[in-house]
């Protein structure tokens, strides 16, 4: 289980992260989602023992991680801007992370280099981006991780790889109950693959909730009536209103039955709630339309 | 064993239920018959199997398996009796569906022997 | 699974490995340097080795070892901790199970490693090379012929190359750890290595320029060099000596070990940006300021733009710098402006300090109580080439009056270009401290100072005269040169009386020790013309003690050296006034060594002394027809020709000064050449010896009328 209590974090003076609380169930697939800038990569660095908290703590399994060698030798992590030792092949990096990882699997190793097909005594740095993305996922796996950290792990891979990755993400997690958390902009496979979501804006958690629960907190509306009239419907927490002709486009932030409890007193002529998508439910939690954030995503 | 749509509307956890369901209903799953971990279905459709998990707790809840622990999950023998509200929500999905057959013009009797067709192909008594 | 967490807390042998793998490029560079600038021209030169070329191999004055200390400790530095200077490595390298404890040491004992390694295999390659090499080596004083390519100074070798590079890498290692950049961190590692030598010289710089009387004091330099082992080899006493080696080593230690507590609070969050912490970039920022300012400013100033320089150098500089260190061209804000007018308030101060003497340098001049010795060294005033020590109570007053009268004319004579006395004056104070200054002083200024005159004119000026007495001729060796002649006298030959009598030398010591202690001050200032020069030397058994202290230690005269002796010399220029000298030197028949000039050697009278003089001048073609006064000098108008080599002794002994001491300017003065007959310059061709002064007031008689003809234009 990872937790993070209060952090916070000033650079310069300009406040990074504050107060931030996030939990990662132990064996949950935990996404961590945030427009630019929103503070997931420096989160990420102090999951991964880089920073050191102005406040606040963070936690495995109620161990502090910074400076702590014996979590960091269960903790995969790949970062977004890998990094490699200059002319280093894969063969030498394995090496390398074989005598400092006392998990290190080597039949894993040997097994998925096969299935990857990556040529083991070539250069790295001459790879193309994408299979240096695999490399990297290949040496972190075969570390044999509790604990695994993806910075934006899928970017410039193509699907059956992305599968592949996936399917190996997935099956330690159900073997040996591996904790994962991933920072995407990638909402939809995020959808496909998270438990939990944490949504960050600014430094601060603004939404951190089981995917499934999230999404049967919220609606999407669509309703048209008979007669043209005022209705307010205020018994319904509305984060989104827009009339289409005469069919209503409602997004609401309530229980299914009391959404359609309440519509139903209106007599509607069609009702049709529809599950929103992990990419919409973003994109309306944090604000509307706003094209910043509509920006972001695919 | 099944594929997933990952474009539906439909949940992950929903569809896994849904088409669990489906198979045992059309036979394919037999009473007793084990079906897939959790791990070899997660594995099998790279989904979360914390997802599985809950979707197998799920068909656990209402009656369609059990669980003998360390061996895994199994079809279950017999209906139990059905919960009212998944009843209520399974109408309520054939509802709208009705209405739009009645909007294009088919007739009432049309839908009632098209739903006895199916009834019958489901194994179910008139 | 067993952790290994135990080794990666402290230290971690997989990454310093792997450490050594990644960068033996550059320990193979090293290597190569070494080998090419020692081995390899060894062996090229194996059966005829110069002594020379070991001594500086060995000793680490060999360039191309000192190329390649520089370059491995510092390229191991800037290697072994580039993982910081980028956030991705840097994050990578901390995510993994490492202790900040352990990433460190294990880079720093790689580093090391890297940059000790090529040295100690060049060192194995030279053991292996070794073969006895021969120099004659001064050891306490005595000269011995001693193998000096032994296995002894080749591990010696070894282990001062330790030393130097433990400790520039250390340093280098201290810069890496408070910049953000590689490229930075490349350039403070070499920069903070010489950054006490450059300071040093800068104020070095400033003391020249704006302090009257300043003068470089050996020991200060020493020391500041002292303070690398690097720069150490630069300084005058010589080789490391194996007893310092601890002190750098300690200091390395501490160095690395300050280091590892800032890396522990190093924030990884600025890699990439030039400096780690607030404080290192405005330090960086001004050293580039103060620097540049002070470079340009000095310069500038020296050639009389005034303080120009200063502001020019130091605008420039902090552009400069505040680009470099904020890694951006948009450096034009309030904030740095700030910044701006402390960093030039500080430049204002310190310029200021200097020139209106802040602290008081140009004043100082000790209390008469805290004076042990004091003592005057003056070309012209010296006498023996020995400078004089004075520790009596009103002789220390005289000198000190005289310093401060000096002192106080300070604004004119800072100025005084031209002729005059050069003097140093070193005070030996009680506490053990020396303070020395060195003044160029117009002609005036000496000699007409009372307080001098009591100085020179004390029983304690004559203890090097009486010196002169306490010589045993069995020691001595005197030569007679002539002055204005290449002819002179060995009066003494391998120290035996075979030429002179040991008494007649006696008497001459007496006769020029009399002449000593009767000078006048007046007649000691009055810059006459030596016509004949007496030089001494002296020799002590080694390990006895000196007839006086501050002496040479070389061979002089004889070229012979002998080994169980010390040789000290004395020289002294005999003028017209040393009448009981020139009347042993008459006595004894040495006359012809007072004489100007050999056969057919002449000397030029001319009014316009600066007008260049050839190297080499035929005589006027007519030679035969012309008596001494009548000869013109044909392709020059304005001189006058003298040939009777008697009137000009008696122009020389008699009127001639050895410089313008006398004249209150250049054109003021005749100026009477002295030209030898000299084969070198060719056949019949002549050279200028001698110049000397002549007031055309003071001219005699038979040499007067000669010269309003020939010298008015």
């Amino acid at each position: 289980m990872i937790q993070v209590t209060e952090l916070s974090k000033c650079f310069d003076g300009f406040s990074a992260l504050s107060g931030l609380n996030v939990h990662v169930e132990t064996g949950s697939i935990y996404g961590l989602i945030g427009v630019n800038g929103s503070g997931k990569t420096t989160l990420i660095k102090h999951l991964t023992g880089v920073y050191m908290p102005d406040a606040g703590q963070v936690t495995f399994d109620g161990e502090d991680i910074y400076e702590n060698t014996v979590l960091k030798e269960r903790l995969g992590y790949i970062p977004d801007d890998l990094y490699f030792f200059n002319s280093y092949s894969i063969r030498d990096m394995a090496s390398f992370y074989r005598k400092i990882y006392p998990a290190w699997n080597e039949q894993r190793y040997r097994d998925m280099l096969r299935e990857f097909g990556l040529p083991a005594v070539r250069k790295i740095s001459k790879f193309s981006k994408g299979m240096q993305k695999q490399a990297a996922f290949i040496l972190v796996m075969s570390t044999m991780p509790d604990y695994l950290i993806l910075d934006e792990p899928i970017d410039g891979l193509d699907p059956l790889i992305r599968k592949r990755v996936w399917r190996y993400v997935v099956s330690d997690v159900a073997e040996r109950q591996m904790t994962v958390l991933v920072s995407s902009h990638n909402l939809r496979e995020m959808e496909g693959i998270c438990d939990s979501i944490g949504i960050l804006s600014e430094g601060r958690m603004m939404i951190e909730r089981d995917l499934e629960e999230l999404k049967t907190d919220i609606h999407k509306i669509q309703v048209a009536f008979k007669e043209e009239k005022e209705r307010p419907l205020s018994n319904l927490n509305i984060l989104h209103r827009e009339k289409r002709g005469s069919v209503e486009l409602l997004i609401v932030r309530n229980a299914g039955n009391l959404v359609k409890s309440e519509l139903e007193k209106e007599d509607p002529a069609i009702l049709d709630m529809l599950p929103l998508s992990l990419e919409e439910i973003f994109i309306y939690e944090m604000g509307g339309e706003n094209s910043e954030i509509q920006s972001i995503l695919f | 064993m099944f594929q997933l749509d990952v474009k539906s509307r439909k949940s992950i956890y929903e569809q896994i239920v849904d088409n669990c369901k489906e198979l045992i209903i059309a036979g394919v799953l037999a009473p007793n018959d084990k079906l897939p971990s959790v791990r070899e279905l997660s594995a099998m459709l790279t989904v979360n199997p914390n997802t599985i998990q809950k979707a197998y707790r799920e068909l656990e809840q209402s009656g369609w398996i059990y669980t003998v622990s360390g061996l895994g999950c199994f079809v279950s023998e017999s209906r139990h009796a059905p919960d009212p509200l998944q009843i209520r929500a399974l109408l309520d999905k054939i509802e709208p569906l009705v209405r739009e057959l009645l909007f294009l013009g088919v007739p009432a009797e049309s839908i009632r022997q098209a739903l006895d067709k199916m009834i019958r192909k489901g194994g179910g008594s008139r | 699974m067993r952790s290994k967490a135990f080794y990666s807390n402290v230290f971690s042998l997989p990454l310093a490995l792997e450490n050594l793998k990644r960068f033996w490029a550059i320990g193979t560079v090293g290597l190569l340097i070494y080998l090419l600038s020692g081995a390899f021209p060894l062996v090229l030169s194996y059966d005829r080795i110069r002594p020379y070329m070991i001594e500086t191999m060995l000793s680490n004055h060999n360039p191309g070892y000192m190329a390649a200390h520089l370059f491995l400790a510092i390229s191991a530095a800037v290697a072994v901790f580039r993982y910081l200077q980028n956030t991705g490595s840097a994050g990578v390298m901390h995510a993994m199970p490492f202790s900040r404890k352990s990433l460190y040491l294990s880079s720093y004992a790689s580093g090391l490693t890297l940059a000790y390694l090529p040295a100690f295999i060049n060192g194995l390659v030279l053991l292996v090379l070794k073969t006895p090499v021969y120099q004659t080596v001064y050891v306490d004083n005595l000269p011995i012929q001693t193998d000096i390519y032994t296995a002894a100074n080749v591990l010696g070798w070894m282990a001062e190359v330790l030393v130097i590079i433990t400790f520039v890498y250390s340093i280098g290692v201290f810069a890496g750890m408070v910049t953000g950049s590689m490229v930075l961190h490349a350039l403070t590692a070499l920069g903070f290595n010489f950054l006490l030598t450059a300071l040093y010289a800068t104020f070095l710089g400033y003391s020249e320029i704006y302090f009257f009387g300043f003068t470089y004091n050996r020991l200060i330099s020493d020391i500041t060099l002292k303070l690398s082992p690097y720069t150490y080899v630069f300084q005058a006493e010589g080789d490391l000596r194996a007893s310092a080696w601890p002190m750098y080593m300690v200091a390395a230690v501490l160095i690395a070990a300050g280091t590892y507590f800032i890396y522990k609070k190093r924030p990884l969050e600025k890699a990439t940006e030039s400096t780690v912490f607030r404080f290192m970039e405005h330090f960086l920022s001004f050293l580039i300021v103060f620097f540049g300012s002070s470079l340009t400013g000095m310069v500038f100033y020296e050639n009389d733009y005034g303080y120009a320089g200063y502001v020019l150098g130091g605008i420039l500089g902090f552009l400069v710098g505040q680009m470099i260190v904020k890694k951006t061209l948009k450096i034009f804000d309030l904030e740095n402006l700030k910044t701006f007018v402390v960093f030039a308030g500080i430049m204002a101060v310190v310029i200021v300090g200097f020139n209106k003497d802040a602290l008081g340098y140009e004043r100082r001049i000790p209390q008469l109580g805290s004076v042990e010795t004091v003592t005057i060294d003056s070309y012209d005033l010296m006498q023996g080439n020995r400078p004089l020590v004075f520790q009596e109570t009103e002789n220390v007053r005289a000198l000190t009056d005289f310093h401060q009268f000096v002192i106080d004319r300070r604004e004119t004579y800072r100025a005084h270009q031209g002729f005059g006395f050069g003097m140093t004056l070193t005070y030996d104070l009680d506490s053990g401290n020396q303070i020395s200054r060195r003044y160029h002083l117009p002609y005036e200024a000496v000699m007409e100072s009372e307080s001098l005159r009591r100085l020179y004119e004390s029983d304690e000026a004559d203890k090097p005269a009486e010196l002169l007495s306490q010589l045993q001729m069995a020691d001595t060796e005197i030569v007679l040169f002539s002055g204005n002649n290449y002819e002179s006298e060995q009066l003494t030959m391998h120290y035996s009386d075979d030429v002179l009598s040991n008494s007649a030398k006696r008497l001459l010591l007496d006769a020029l020790s009399r002449d000593l202690k009767e000078m006048t001050f007046r007649q000691l200032v009055s810059g006459r013309a030596a016509i004949l020069q007496l030089q001494i030397q002296h020799r002590t058994e080694a390990g006895g003690k000196t007839a006086d202290a501050a002496s040479e230690t070389y061979p002089y005269m004889t070229g012979k050296e002998d080994s169980n002796y010390r040789y000290e010399f004395f020289g002294y220029g005999i003028t017209a006034e040393y009448e009981h000298t020139l009347r042993w030197i008459t006595e004894n028949g040495y006359e012809h060594l007072l004489t100007a000039t050999g056969t057919g050697d002449f000397a030029v009278i001319r009014r316009n002394c600066e007008a260049e003089e050839e190297e080499g001048i035929t005589r006027p073609a007519d030679y035969d027809r012309f008596t001494s006064v009548d000869v013109k000098h044909q392709s020059e108008p304005g001189s006058l020709v003298l040939e009777d080599p008697e009137a000009i002794m008696m122009l020389i002994r008699d009127h001639a000064y050895r410089d313008l001491r006398h004249f209150p300017a250049e054109e003021d003065a005749l100026c009477l050449t002295v030209y030898h007959r000299s084969e070198d310059k060719g056949y019949g061709m002549f050279e200028a010896t001698m110049r000397y002064y002549l007031n055309e007031a003071d001219l005699p008689e038979g040499i007067r009328a000669e010269a309003d003809r020939y010298l008015s234009e």
